[in-house]
Order: structure tokens, then C-alpha cells, then sequence
């Protein structure tokens, strides 16, 4: 039986600075992340990264991680609401905490929008008269330069062995079923992007940010020879059960309903690929090419060939999945709840309206949203493809400024559809965590024991209990450390003297439990 | 035949007055007032309302670079 899919989100935001002749992204990006609610000393436990290990068996080469406490507190803002807000390389990055449905990670992302923006408020604060930072939600500064907008999926052990098996074995499930899959979710995905990179060749619009990088199909590196499956081993999790699928080929989205797509479908694929469901092999003949093909066709008409010499449009492999997902849902290998029925009804929707027209979808797929605004302001200004003006479109489109964003202007004046009526669940995560995983054990830790916690990573927090002596809880199944599982736990511990007594106590009682069992 | 036209003349009359003509001009009328709205305030935050909004957009994209991530 299946897991359910706990989900997260990260995404590393682009930095400018108005009004500055120059400026250090790196600098400026330690600046936002100091810039937001700084109200404790936690650092970010780095001992159990392990950002090399491949899951087929091996390390790449390369330095372990090296940071002084120091360097480490300007480097990550560990959040009351069970969030990461950090620097990766050049840009100030957002993760978000750990969700256990779609719809929480839809507003948790867009909190995590709404820190961004508070935290650039402050640093702009502490710069020059007249300088300000803006921050863009995209994935390109289109001169060959891209950051990422990575999702990260809970899956069984079993599934992800089978997944990525040893390299001398090829690696069926994520050639049948999973590549396919993500090289033509971008028609409901991609964030649209004007021109193209990486020499894929010349297009006017395209439908994905991202697919003019990838270059090869599984891997675990990043930031070269970029993968479409990432095969990075970093379980955050107890490995012997859990395992982290780190997905990179996505694109940063603004629509709610884009994010919920993206998520929604890829947590029904993982489902299905764990109960091994899926049977009908849709892989592709040229999965690197096909990712740039099926992203520079704004009809969603062009047939990709598959290796078995079929050809299927993006819209048909989709609506396949689509099939089969719907399949799995009335089998009773699953009990769907009300978030994956929705998915699957929007799903079939999105589908029909792309094969139909995909304009039909100018108020909620983003690629398509930019593309109508872009092409009415071409119309009314006579621009060509060519002109600045266009490309500032596609990029202001990003700013999450309420204000200055293209976005948010659309969606402020009734323009896009939004999954949400309001914006409550989006302010409820500015502060709070969700309810239902690990993530409620680490937000309340951080917040009720601000000053004994020493320092946290997903799996395990560090408490100090003395000079030298330091006290670890770990968390290892992220199903757990929910409030049902530790509200009153944690109700009844004023202390963490008091916490690990009653943690303690717990442990006895349920190891009792398991003797009389 | 006077009498056919005479039908004719009054069932063209009904349907002129349940034809959604002014209606529709009136919803047609608010879209593009709603428009005419998101087109200003697009404008407003591209700047396109001054004379150098080519130049000033092809600034704006020269100067948004970024450094690779991930």
C-alpha cells in the first residue's frame, strides 16, 4: 500500500537591487534572510546532509560541507512556522515546511512569497536611500543563467530502490513512466518564457522556463549536465523506510492552479508507481529533446515519438496518466480523499481545454496567463517579439511585489482564477506550521524552547541541557510529530526538562504497550 | 399573406426585445472599462507611459542577471 505523499517545496528566488550601480547577489541575499523576524540563534544542523550521494550507490566527488557557526547563522533563518529561509549560492531560497496535502502546500508556498517580501522590506531598509531589492519567483535571468523551483516528495524505500537500481541496470520505472510524465507535464506547469537558451534553437515563446537545461536524463548533480530525474540520496528521513524524491524540472509558478497541478498529479504518480499500477510504458525516444520540443510547441499539438515508434501529442501521454490515475482512484488501491478527486476533475478539465484551445485556459495556467497578457500588450503597442518590452513583461510578471508584479495585478483586478476564495490558510502559515506533520513537532520547538534549541534540520532537532551537554530528538518519520501525536505533549512541558521526562514516560508506555501486545 | 407578414413583423418585434442586445453591451462595456483599468495599471508598473520606455525596458533587461543556482 501506498504512502500518503507528504510534499515540500523550495524555491530560490532572484535578487535585484534598484538604483544600485552594483551589488553582490550573495551579500544581498544574507541581508533578506537576516532581514525577517531574527529572534533566536538556531543554526541549521548540516551533520546529516549528505548532497552527494547518488541513490544508484555511489558519492560524486566533491567537498562535504564546511560552514562555522557563524557563517551558518547568516546563512539560514530557521522559521517559528517550520520553515527554512536561507542562501543558496546566489539567491535567497524559501523551503517550505512539510505538507500533507496540496492545498496547504499551495499556501504555504505563497506564505513563503509573503516572508520574501517582508524580509526584502526590511534589508531595502538597511541599504542606501533609494536603493531598493526585488524579488522575482522565476527560473532565469534569460542569458543562460537558471536557479531552481525544486518539489520533494515522501516515497517508500522499496519504490525508490526500484526507481534508481544500480548503474549497470537501466532504470525502467523512471524511463517508462516517470520521464514522460514530467517532459509533458509542463503544458499545465510551465511558467512561459520568452525566447529560448542554451542553444536549443530560436523560438518566440515557449511554454517552460526550464526546459532549455536539462541535458540528460537521470543524475544526481544540479548545476551541470542538468537531469530531468535528480538522483540525489538525502532521505531526510529514516532511510530504511523513507526516502526523499528530490524533483528539479519544474518550473516557479505564480497561478495557484498551475502549483496545484504540479503537485496534485505528481502525488497521485508516485502513488501509483508505489502500488505499481502503472503498466503501459510511454517512453520516449529522445527524452532531453523531447523536454525542449515539447516546451517550444504552444499548440501542445506536436506529436512526441515514443520508442516504441508510436507518436502521441503532450495533451495524450498527459491524458493517459490522467486514465490511469482516474483508474487507480476507483480501484480501492487507494481511498481517494477530496483533494486528489479535485485534482483528477481539474486534471481532465485542463486537458480538454489544451487539446481544444489552450487560450481557453488565459485565467489559470500561467504560461498560458503571460502569453495572453504579452499578446495583448503586443497588439496594442505593436511590439515584436524582439523588443525589450516584451521580455520586461515576462520578467515583471515575476516580481512577487504585490504592487509592482504583473501577477499579482492580474489576480488583484479579478483577471486569474484562484484555487483559494481568500487569503486566510496563506496568512494562517506565516506563522503557524501544518498540523499534521513533523513539521508541528520543529515549529513549536523552535517557538516554545527558542532558547535551548541549538540547532535543527528536517530529521532531528539539538537541544542544549548543559555547558557541554546536548540532548538530540530525532525525526524520523515525518507522519509524526503532529499535533494529534504531540499537542498535549507538548501542552504539558513548559520545559524541555519536563519534554523529554514526558518523552521519556511516553517511550516506556508504549514500549509496555508492545510487551503486553 | 398580409395577415403571414403581419406574423412575421410581430414575431420578429418579440424577438428583437428578448435579444440580449443591450445587455450584452452593457457586460461588453464593463470588460472593456475592466480593461482599459488593468491596461493603465499594467502600464503604470512598466513605465510604458514615458517616452523612454523602450530604452528604459532594454535597461531593465540588461541589467537583470543572475547567477546560477540549484
Amino acid at each position: 500500500m501506498s504512502l500518503e505523499k507528504i510534499a515540500g517545496l523550495e524555491q530560490e528566488y532572484a535578487i535585484q537591487v534598484e538604483q544600485a550601480r552594483y551589488f553582490d547577489p550573495v551579500e544581498m541575499s544574507y541581508l533578506v534572510v537576516d532581514s525577517f523576524n531574527r529572534e533566536h540563534q538556531i543554526i541549521w544542523d548540516y551533520v546529516k546532509e549528505t548532497p552527494l550521494a547518488d541513490a544508484r550507490g555511489f558519492s560524486e566527488r566533491g567537498d562535504e560541507i564546511q560552514i562555522s557557526q557563524k557563517e551558518n547563522y547568516k546563512v539560514n533563518n530557521l522559521l517559528g512556522n517550520g520553515a527554512r529561509l536561507y542562501v543558496d549560492h546566489a539567491h535567497p531560497e524559501f523551503s517550505t515546511a512539510e505538507c500533507r496535502n496540496v492545498y496547504d502546500l499551495i499556501a504555504f508556498d505563497k506564505a513563503g512569497e509573503l516572508i520574501m517580501n517582508m524580509a526584502s522590506e526590511g534589508a531595502s531598509q538597511r541599504l542606501p536611500a533609494g536603493q531598493e531589492i526585488r524579488i522575482y519567483k522565476n527560473n532565469t535571468d534569460h542569458k543562460g543563467n537558471t536557479y531552481g523551483t525544486h518539489e520533494n516528495y515522501l516515497v517508500q524505500t522499496s519504490m525508490y530502490d526500484r526507481l534508481f537500481p544500480a548503474l549497470n541496470q537501466p532504470p525502467e520505472l523512471i524511463l517508462k513512466h516517470l520521464v514522460p510524465f514530467l517532459v509533458t507535464r509542463q503544458i499545465f506547469c510551465g511558467a512561459g518564457k520568452v525566447g529560448s537558451e542554451n542553444r536549443t534553437g530560436p523560438v518566440d515563446y515557449q511554454i517552460s522556463q526550464r526546459a532549455d537545461f536539462f541535458e540528460s536524463v537521470v543524475g544526481g548533480q544540479t548545476t551541470f549536465c542538468r537531469p530531468i530525474v535528480n538522483s540525489r540520496d538525502e532521505p531526510h528521513a529514516d532511510r530504511r523506510y523513507f526516502r526523499r524524491l528530490h524533483v528539479i524540472a519544474g518550473d516557479a509558478n505564480l497561478t495557484e492552479f498551475s502549483t496545484f497541478l504540479k503537485i496534485g498529479t505528481m502525488q497521485l504518480i508516485l502513488r501509483m508507481l508505489e502500488d505499481g499500477f502503472l503498466k503501459e510504458s510511454l517512453e520516449l525516444d529522445q527524452p532531453v529533446q523531447a523536454m525542449v520540443n515539447v516546451s517550444h510547441d504552444i499548440t501542445c499539438r506536436k506529436p512526441v515519438k515514443l520508442l516504441d515508434g508510436r507518436q502521441f501529442s503532450p495533451v495524450e501521454i498527459q491524458r493517459r496518466f490522467m486514465e490511469a490515475a482516474e483508474d487507480y482512484c476507483a480501484s480501492g488501491m487507494v481511498e481517494p480523499d477530496d483533494s486528489m478527486l479535485c485534482v483528477l476533475k481539474e486534471w481532465r478539465s485542463v486537458l480538454d481545454d489544451l487539446a481544444e484551445d489552450p487560450d481557453r485556459l488565459y485565467r489559470k495556467i500561467d504560461w498560458v496567463v503571460k502569453k495572453w497578457l504579452i499578446e495583448r500588450l503586443r497588439a496594442k503597442k505593436n511590439l515584436p517579439w524582439r523588443d525589450p518590452r516584451v521580455k520586461r513583461i515576462d520578467i515583471q510578471y515575476h516580481d512577487i511585489n504585490r504592487e509592482k508584479g504583473l501577477y499579482y495585478i492580474l489576480e488583484r483586478e479579478g483577471q486569474v482564477e484562484r484555487i483559494f476564495e481568500d487569503d486566510k490558510l496563506i496568512h494562517y502559515f506565516l506563522k503557524h506550521p501544518p498540523s499534521d506533520t513533523r513539521a508541528f513537532f520543529r515549529s513549536r520547538c523552535i517557538t516554545q524552547y527558542t532558547d535551548q534549541v541549538l540547532m535543527a534540520n528536517w530529521d532531528v532537532i539539538t537541544f542544549k541541557t548543559g555547558r557541554s551537554v546536548h540532548k538530540v530528538i530525532p525525526l524520523q518519520d515525518p507522519r509524526k510529530g503532529t499535533e494529534a501525536h504531540v499537542g498535549d505533549l507538548l501542552d504539558n512541558s513548559p520545559d524541555i526538562r519536563t519534554l523529554f521526562e514526558n518523552l521519556e514516560d511516553r517511550q516506556h508506555a508504549s514500549a509496555m504497550e508492545r510487551v503486553k501486545g | 399573406m398580409e395577415k403571414q407578414e403581419h406574423q412575421r413583423h410581430k414575431k420578429k418585434a418579440e424577438e428583437e426585445k428578448t435579444l440580449p442586445g443591450d445587455h450584452v453591451s452593457e457586460e461588453g462595456e464593463k470588460i472593456e472599462k475592466k480593461l482599459e483599468k488593468l491596461d493603465q495599471l499594467i502600464d503604470e508598473a512598466l513605465e510604458e507611459n514615458e517616452e523612454s520606455a523602450e530604452r528604459r525596458a532594454q535597461e531593465f533587461v540588461d541589467e537583470f542577471k543572475q547567477k546560477g543556482g540549484e
